[in-house]
């Protein structure tokens, strides 16, 4: 069974959003990133990893005028096989969206699909920084 | 959202086994467990998580501003919510709106908690449920 284990939301200030989740709920602050595409902090329970984003393009966020979106975004699920999990989302209606990362074997490692609807999801084999089932 | 019975059935208390020491004035061992997204059909919805993920159909219900099937991984409870009002939706033009819409966080003390995100700046939105 593959395990919902991210969720990303986009916030306007990452610092003041993690701050929040720190002082109001004691997550933790685990990680963060810089790309080309935009940057993260990383919080998490212990078992979900909660990723406060700012995207700095549309096509990296998915939608359009991201500059002016905060919100719930998208989630992940930690899977045993990309490959075959990806055949499984296009056999049920899923779309191919884009890679994130280059190493497939990465934590943070997220292949991006949008499901029947168009929503966003991404999966990933070695998980994301904060979870319960990390494959570091 | 919070499913009044589906919720439950399929979720763990996945965050009591951290051993943490909540900081003082924080809620202690709260524990993210539930997403929720907006679908334009349930059904067809419930049907791809099953096929690809393999996660269980764990509830569903009825409610007067909407309906929702809960799906769960054993730890995680993923809602598939079709909102019937923009009101409960937090959103104009839910009609059209599909996506990622919130996320729900188990706490021990709502009192506690409530307190807190509003000593943090967040802010009372509405209570979904005739029980605490």
């Amino acid at each position: 069974m593959a395990r919902l284990r991210h969720i990303a939301i986009v916030v306007s200030d990452k610092e003041r959003a993690a701050q929040f989740y720190e002082k109001v709920f004691d997550m933790k602050r685990v990680g963060e990133e810089e790309a080309g595409g935009g940057s993260a902090i990383y919080m998490s329970d212990g078992v979900i990893n909660l990723a406060l984003l700012n995207y700095k393009s549309d096509a990296m966020a998915g939608i359009e005028d991201s500059k002016n979106f905060v919100g719930t975004h998208h989630f992940g699920f930690q899977v045993d096989d990309l490959g075959e999990t990806q055949e499984k989302i296009e056999e049920n209606g899923g779309v191919f969206h884009f890679d994130l990362g280059e190493d497939e074997e990465e934590v943070n490692f997220e292949k991006k699909f949008r499901d029947p609807d168009g929503i966003i999801f991404d999966v990933s084999k070695s998980g994301w920084i904060g979870t319960d089932g990390i494959r570091k | 959202m919070r499913g009044r019975c589906g919720r439950q059935a399929g979720t763990l208390t996945s965050g009591e086994s951290l051993g943490r020491k909540p900081g003082e004035g924080r809620v202690a061992a709260a524990r993210l467990t539930h997403a929720a997204i907006c679908v334009s059909a349930l059904e067809r919805a419930a049907k791809f998580c099953e096929n690809v993920f393999d996660i269980k159909r764990v509830g569903d219900e009825s409610f007067g501003t909407g309906s929702a099937v809960y799906m769960s991984d054993g730890v995680m409870n993923l809602a598939l919510l079709n909102f019937k009002s923009d009101r409960t939706a937090g959103i104009e033009d839910r009609k059209n709106f599909v996506g990622t819409h919130h996320f729900g966080i188990q706490v021990d003390g709502l009192a506690e908690a409530q307190r807190l995100i509003g000593e943090n700046g967040g802010t009372f939105h509405f209570d979904f449920g005739t029980k605490e």
